[in-house]
């Protein structure tokens, strides 16, 4: 069963507030998509028009090849997994399992063969009698999780489905989350805050700022060739450092110094460069000096926090290459991996 | 808190709760009292007389009537004005246009005195002149004229409607209340499973707000048993006591025949009748606390 999903000039207003600006997106069939960006951009209105939670103020929606504008949410054939669960309280674990079969008159005997298998898929076919009321965090979610895929639906929504759980079950739930998908093959939109859960679920990212698409590309791609200083600030953690400044000459002048940047046209630039793509340096041998600010050991390496100017730069290093607080350091940029962007648009150069 | 301490706060304690119970408790005591005399116009000297108040009133054809119409009366204005609140509540919770002047409008009968209400209705049930009769009639409802409250077949109808229609604004505000409070996303949720509007109302919006539903009809039954405004003003009891529930008795045999005993008879009844209800409604809301703990 084909799922592929089509946003065409996909709009929505809210009274005077657009919270989606003629959005185009194309998601392939069984793909894991993710709307990456932050509170407020408009991820969740994207979900729900696709779910038909919210109706489009223009545009179209398509699922399977078919125009589902008209469609009511029930008739779409698509499950959704909502950030704070939303289980029956009322109802046990297999009932809130079971929930859309019954809807769906599934006869009882072929229902509680189908809970029985959806609750084993996600580990909780030992706890089917419970209530959601008597369940940890990550347990609630499993059931949300079996809720969805008992129906076998041809699409999955997921509005920040781990984003309640702690760091530790987060991992653990994202690794199971990607292994389940990949294994349903089921075409997945999945919505976050957190580009760490981003780059490790999706096959493509599509990150949203102020109600508009930033970037749409691979993990790698975004992450190596971000189209922009918001997805290069917005991706990648600690994020890249950006510069502004301008070019003259081949050379870019920035607040505190200066570096040799052939090939780019003269006027106001902003360069980039991420935290591994930077060397410290003796003072003054560098592009760039500054006083450690911090030292973090990261375990596999340490994450310096160098202030210059009155920026802050982050730069990971050895782990046993870590110094002294207020210490005077020298940064050099890796030019081969240097980010330019346009001074005023900030939009990628070359 | 040591031994010594308890007692203290005991000692402390003792001299308000002892002015409350006396508040609250010694009119029922005293209530309970007069029911064992016999205390008339004619003889204003109570005479003790035990139970034989008690079995008197029950052997008498009255009492049935009245406990029967009772039940009628707080059954049926529980039922209509509960089904009616929640109704309204649901209209209102769709986010109608203009929700807070239909809000406003809505929750006027609540608002008018009893008595104005009462009289307003005299009015409107009046044979000649009432818009009951007149709307009836027009809209072919019925081809003559009737004398709502002075037949006693629809005497009671009538005054249940007037409760009714004053009294369920009072549960829409609670229902809309808890309405809203009914968790968004599990009724999405319930929508993309497939539920249509009845099966999400009995699915989710019923369930989450049970409690509410059971704590406002004990409520409501409460209220209406002790109803006595409306009733007495438009009836009096009448026609040939098709309306006569406790309090209207209670009132006409103490101060309109001055039968103090027997009145009291009446009331000690009313106040069993009442602290079963008092007793179901603190056990509904203990069951509500205890939900509203866990989630
Ligand atoms: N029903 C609504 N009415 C008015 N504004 C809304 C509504 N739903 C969302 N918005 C606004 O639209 C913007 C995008 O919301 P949303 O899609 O929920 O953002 P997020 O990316 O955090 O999920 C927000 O500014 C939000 O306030
Ligand atoms: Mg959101």
């Amino acid at each position: 069963m084909m799922a592929a999903v089509e946003l065409r000039d996909l709009h929505k207003t809210f009274g005077a507030y657009t919270a989606l600006e003629r959005l185009n997106l194309e998601i392939e069939d069984g793909e894991f998509l993710v709307l990456l960006g932050p509170s407020g951009c408009g991820k969740s209105t994207t979900m729900r028009l696709i779910a038909g939670l919210e109706e489009p103020s223009s545009g179209d929606i398509l699922i399977g090849g078919k125009r589902v504008n008209d469609t009511p949410p029930r008739d779409r054939d698509l499950a959704m997994v909502f950030q704070n669960y939303a289980l029956y309280p009322h109802m046990t674990v297999a009932e809130n399992i079971g929930y859309p079969l019954k809807v769906a008159r599934v006869p009882r005997t072929a229902r509680a063969d189908r809970v029985r298998a959806a609750a084993a898929k996600v580990e909780m076919a030992h706890l089917l009698d419970r209530r959601p009321g008597e369940l940890s965090g990550g347990q609630r979610q499993r059931v949300a999780l079996a809720r969805a895929i008992v129906r076998t639906p041809r699409l999955f929504l997921m509005d920040e489905p781990l984003s309640n759980l702690d760091a530790k079950l987060r991992t653990v739930m994202r690794a199971e989350l990607r292994h389940l998908q990949k294994e349903l093959a089921t075409t997945t939109i999945y919505v976050t805050h957190d580009q760490v859960e981003a780059m490790t679920l999706a096959d493509r990212i599509v990150i949203l700022n102020d109600a508009r698409i930033q970037q749409i590309g691979t993990p790698k791609e975004v992450y190596e060739r971000p189209a922009n200083t918001f997805v290069a600030g917005f991706i990648g953690g600690p994020p890249m450092t950006l510069i502004p400044g301008t070019v003259t000459a081949d050379r870019f002048t920035h607040e505190t110094g200066a570096l040799d940047l052939p090939g780019q046209p003269d006027g106001p630039a902003i360069i980039g460069a991420r935290p591994e793509d930077i060397r410290v340096t003796a003072p003054g041998a560098g592009d760039l000096d500054g006083t450690v600010f911090s030292s973090e050991l990261l375990g596999d390496a340490t994450l310096l926090t160098v202030r210059v100017g009155p920026a802050l730069v982050a730069v990971k290093v050895g782990p046993d290459d870590g110094r002294d607080m207020d210490a005077p350091v020298g940064l050099s940029l890796d030019r081969a991996k240097l980010h330019v962007f346009d001074g005023q648009t900030g939009q990628r150069r070359d | 808190m040591t031994r010594k301490d308890r007692w203290l706060l005991w000692i402390f304690l003792a001299p308000s709760l002892g002015l409350i119970g006396l508040f609250l408790y010694w009119p029922m005591v005293g209530t309970v009292i007069e029911s064992f005399y016999a205390t008339s116009f004619i003889s204003p000297n109570p005479e003790f007389v035990g139970f034989d108040g008690y079995r008197e009133v029950f052997s008498d054809r009255d009492f049935d009537d009245v406990f029967w119409n009772s039940i009628a009366w707080t059954l049926g204005v529980v039922v209509f004005q509960n089904m009616l609140g929640f109704l309204a509540a649901m209209l209102l919770n769709q986010g109608l246009p203009f929700r807070g002047v239909t809000r406003a409008l809505v929750l006027m009968p609540f608002v008018l005195p009893g008595v104005v209400t009462a009289i307003l209705w005299r009015f409107m049930y009046d044979p000649q002149l009432g818009l009951v009769n007149s709307l009836m009639i027009r809209t072919g409802l019925a081809s003559e004229t009737s004398a709502w409250l002075a037949n006693p077949d629809t005497a009671m109808a009538a005054v249940i409607f007037v409760a009714v229609w004053k009294g369920f604004p009072f549960s829409m505000l609670i229902y809309l209340a808890a309405l809203q409070t009914v968790d968004r996303s599990q009724l999405e949720a319930a929508t993309l499973d497939g539920a249509g509007p009845l099966r999400r109302l009995w699915d989710v919006t019923l369930p989450a707000i049970r409690h509410v539903i059971l704590v406002n009809v004990v409520l409501t039954l409460i209220l209406t048993f002790n109803y006595f405004d409306i009733v007495w003003v438009m009836t009096r009891g009448g026609p040939q006591q098709a309306t006569h529930i406790f309090p209207t008795k209670i009132y006409e045999t103490g101060f309109g025949q001055f039968r103090f005993g027997e009145a009291a008879t009446y009331g000690v009844v009313s106040i069993l009748v009442l602290a079963v209800l008092v007793a179901l409604y603190v056990i509904v809301q203990a069951g509500a606390n205890r939900r509203g703990r866990r989630t």
